[in-house]
């Protein structure tokens, strides 16, 4: 027999083929190693990172920004956290314009946009997610990650077919164990979501923090959607929040927090510390199960044909606006909703208040774009 | 500790295909062999 | 630019043409039908998203090559055919009794791991080589053991699809064990005995056992069975005791048994019979990277959204019949689940959520019998000695039937199911 056959040129061609495919998606893929740019503006007047609440994190893919935007000014302390699933960009980009746009004249926000750092660097397979989309901000286009629901695997491989939640043992599917919203309070110990987690539970309890949110986006056909999610101790101020809401024309559910469901923001952090929780729902199609075409426009524009047909059958229900739901309108909800539950919380504690400047009003940023929030 | 005996139990599949890989004389199977292999060295290589 | 119904006519069209005409294994067409929609719809050649959606299955394709070396090794070491013998010697007299046993036997994997494919790879492998010794068909030995590993997988107490639902719906995996035992157990034994008396007559043993490998058990004595002691006892100690013994995953278990297995029985080598084992999975493990890829297009091209909303938007009194259709259609319990569980959850909201999320996962698991990548029916074909998975596949309808009305009934009727326990 030959030394070299023809199958084994055959096999050693189609191995150069496989490696050629290896090789330009291995760097298509290691492009969203690369951080997100984000320009802190001038009410930020310091930035850590969670590995300073929580030093196992550091040189991790989990680590991420905290940017301390601070009046100097007595009043409560609020965190903002956004991209806890990097799949809905909403809740990371409200962040974001905070960081970017927003001044603090009484109390003190902190913000984290990428909570799930992690998750940041990957998509989800099956999913056909884009890795990323371009929007234009006041002065240039800006380009952001898409990232997956959970974090990246290639850090916490493989997933046990069981996720068993820490401390309650509540079991849920195995790929929620890299589920940051599944993960509170955390383990010191544990996985690298667990450690996230934990971090950020830490992050609570040292900075003092009085009011926590939690931005999130649903599929349309979630029906806890357009929701404000909170603990018992927050219903007061949530409750509050929502007749303001109502009063503009941006009609919001309020979902109490089930007490049995652990690992949620809504429930650890409102159990475990004193902050008062709240997580907010808007309505994306680009995570739903009945979209259409996936693409980097689906998740910019909002408009899904599959959406519209799903909601005209009447057969379930859709939280779909005929006209698409654009990110405009998605971050101005958020931006909204957290600005109304600070003024019931002004409202009911006028001895100590927050005062935010520099975020538009819901109508400009529809009018405006959500480009128009970003430097 | 999981991840890198999950990592290693990937790299041995991988090399097994590929010894497979060249034995085998049928291009069909040939084919399917390389597009296993992809998922499992972009994964043992820690790229996805 | 194409639209979605044209997108998908042309993947069938392509996967079909694949398959029949140029002979491809369904691995590769899955891959060529999945490229051919990618460029009807205008996405060019998306090799990051082909290459993504290879990864859909990864850990399944772990768990399918650890799996084939463990049953090869057990099966050089003598323990396979040392099984199957000492089951016949034992059972023979009651036909009945040895079917539903086997039933149970084969399911049991899939029952502790959520994983259909568990079954079919290690108890199912143990018992086929005795059910073709009482005379049934390889392709019906194929059909029962490729069932049943439905049944196993939605049998409690862990159900993937019903996590999956749950997951999307933000339902905890708790109360789940009575509803799916009712929607699985009677269907498992209904379905022995429907083979038992179709195939089965008096059981002559010493023909039987002619058929079979010779027990090693004199020679080895209890050791034989070790590797596989170990697999289970593995498998049982994660569940029972969670706080204590970490979940190392299948496929390590596997692996962990397949050594084992290295000095329990008879002496062979153990790399080649490794690569006998990766050789046999190697069908299976193209068609897991070819589907990954055929979903990640799917959904990328709108198809997966457009197969959705058809479904919801049929008209009420033909929406069951849509669901028996729709979901297994999608060729995977996992994703039928995920894709349509979840809607289907809501738009039978107010009935009793537990028994509808039990009964769409009864239906979303014949999903993994079905074409196009027909995961259990190659699996099943491999173990038998089967080289048409179609044959198999055929062979199933009258007990895939079954499944699709109990299912049915079980959402019509789900408040009154949940009153029975």
């Amino acid at each position: 027999m030959p030394l070299f056959p023809i199958h084994r040129i055959r096999a050693l061609l189609l191995l150069a083929a496989a490696a050629a495919a290896c090789l330009y998606a291995g760097k298509e893929f290691r492009k969203m190693n690369a951080p997100d740019t984000i320009l802190p503006g001038q009410g930020v007047s310091r930035i850590r990172a969670l590995k300073d609440y929580f030093p196992n994190l550091e040189g991790t893919r989990s680590d991420s920004a905290v940017y301390f935007l601070e009046s100097g000014r007595p009043g409560p302390t609020v965190l903002v956290l956004g991209g806890t699933h990097p799949n809905e960009p909403a809740g990371f980009l409200a962040a974001v314009a905070l960081v970017e746009s927003l001044r603090v004249k009484a109390g003190r926000l902190i913000v984290v946009p990428q909570a799930c750092q992690s998750g940041f660097t990957c998509t989800d397979p099956l999913e056909g997610y884009p890795q990323s989309y371009s929007l234009r901000s006041r002065s240039r286009l800006r380009t952001f990650r898409f990232g997956s629901r959970a974090a990246n695997p290639v850090e916490d491989w493989p997933d046990p077919i069981i996720y068993r939640h820490f401390p309650s043992g509540q079991q849920l599917s195995g790929n929620e164990t890299r589920n940051l919203n599944r993960a509170y309070p955390g383990k010191s110990d544990g996985t690298t979501t667990e450690k996230t987690a934990f971090a950020i539970m830490k992050l609570i309890r040292d900075e003092k923090v009085n009011l926590a949110f939690d931005l999130h986006e649903a599929a349309p056909e979630i029906p806890i959607i357009n929701a404000i999610v909170t603990h018992e101790k927050g219903r007061e101020l949530a409750a509050g929040a929502l007749l303001g809401l109502e009063l503009e024309n941006l009609p919001y559910a309020l979902e109490l927090s089930p007490p049995n469901f652990h690992g949620l923001s809504h429930r650890e952090w409102g159990d475990g510390t004193p902050a008062i929780p709240f997580l907010l729902e808007t309505t994306n199609p680009v995570q739903g199960r009945l979209r259409g075409r996936t693409g980097a426009s689906l998740a910019v524009d909002g408009q899904d044909r599959q959406y519209r047909l799903a909601q005209e059958s009447g057969r379930m229900r859709i939280t779909y606006d005929a006209g698409g739901e654009p990110l405009a309108r998605r971050v101005g909800r958020h931006l909204r909703a957290i600005q109304a539950v600070l003024e019931t919380y002004n409202e009911l504690h006028p001895e100590g208040r927050v005062e935010l400047e520099g975020i538009p009003s819901y109508e400009e940023i529809i009018r405006n774009g959500v480009g128009s929030l970003l430097q | 500790m999981l991840h890198w005996i999950y990592t290693a139990m990937a790299a041995w599949i991988a090399w097994l295909l590929l010894e497979e890989l060249f034995e085998e004389k049928s291009w069909r199977i040939q084919v399917s062999l390389v597009l296993i292999l992809i998922p499992l060295v972009l994964r043992i290589l820690q790229i996805k | 630019m194409a639209n979605e119904p044209v997108v998908l006519a042309v993947m069938l069209a392509v996967f079909t043409a694949a398959v029949f005409v140029w002979k491809l294994p369904s691995g590769l067409a899955l891959v060529l039908s999945a490229a051919a929609g990618a460029l009807t719809a205008g996405e060019g050649l998306p090799v990051r998203h082909l290459v993504e959606g290879s990864f859909g299955y990864l850990d399944a394709v772990l768990i399918i090559a650890t799996a084939m070396v463990l049953m090869k090794v057990v099966e050089a070491g003598g323990a396979l055919g040392t099984i199957s013998y000492g089951l016949m010697k034992w059972l023979y007299r009651w036909p009945s009794l040895l079917m539903i046993f086997v039933a149970f036997f084969v399911m049991f994997p899939g029952m502790l791991t959520g994983l259909s494919s568990a079954c079919i790879l290690t108890t199912g492998a143990l018992v086929a080589p005795a059910l073709q010794a009482l005379g049934i068909p390889a392709a019906s030995v194929g059909s029962l053991i490729a069932f049943l590993a439905v049944l196993g997988m939605v049998a409690p107490p862990i159900n993937i699809p019903v996590m999956i639902i749950g997951g999307g719906v933000d339902m905890p995996y708790v109360g789940f064990d009575k509803p799916l035992l009712l929607a699985t157990f009677p269907i498992a034994i209904l379905t022995a005995l429907y083979y038992r008396y179709r195939y089965v007559r008096t059981i002559v043993l010493e023909q039987v056992l002619s058929k079979l490998p010779p027990s090693l058990y004199v020679r080895h004595g209890m050791k034989l069975f070790l590797p596989l002691g170990l697999v289970v006892a593995l498998m049982l100690s994660i569940r029972l005791f969670p706080q204590w013994v970490p979940d190392i995953g299948i496929p390590l278990i596997f692996m962990l048994g397949a050594v084992a297995g290295i000095f329990t029985g008879e002496r062979f080598r153990f790399w080649p019979v490794a690569r006998q084992g990766i050789r046999e999975a190697l069908p299976v493990m193209g068609i897991l990277v070819g589907v990954g890829m055929f979903v990640q297009i799917m959904t990328l091209t709108g198809v997966r959204g457009f197969l959705a909303v058809g479904a919801l938007q049929l008209p009420p009194a033909l929406l069951c019949l849509g669901i028996a259709l729709l979901m297994p259609a999608f060729g995977s319990a996992y994703a039928a689940s995920s894709v349509l569980g979840v809607p289907l959850v809501y738009v039978f909201l107010g009935k009793n959520e537990i028994v509808i999320a039990s009964a769409l996962s009864l239906i979303a698991g014949i999903g993994d019998l079905m074409p196009p990548p027909m995961l259990l029916c190659s699996f099943a074909a491999q173990i038998v000695g089967e080289k048409n998975p179609w044959r198999i596949l055929k062979e199933c309808l009258p007990m895939i039937l079954v499944s699709l009305l109990v299912g049915i009934a079980m959402i019509l009727l789900a408040d009154k199911v949940a009153r029975l326990y």
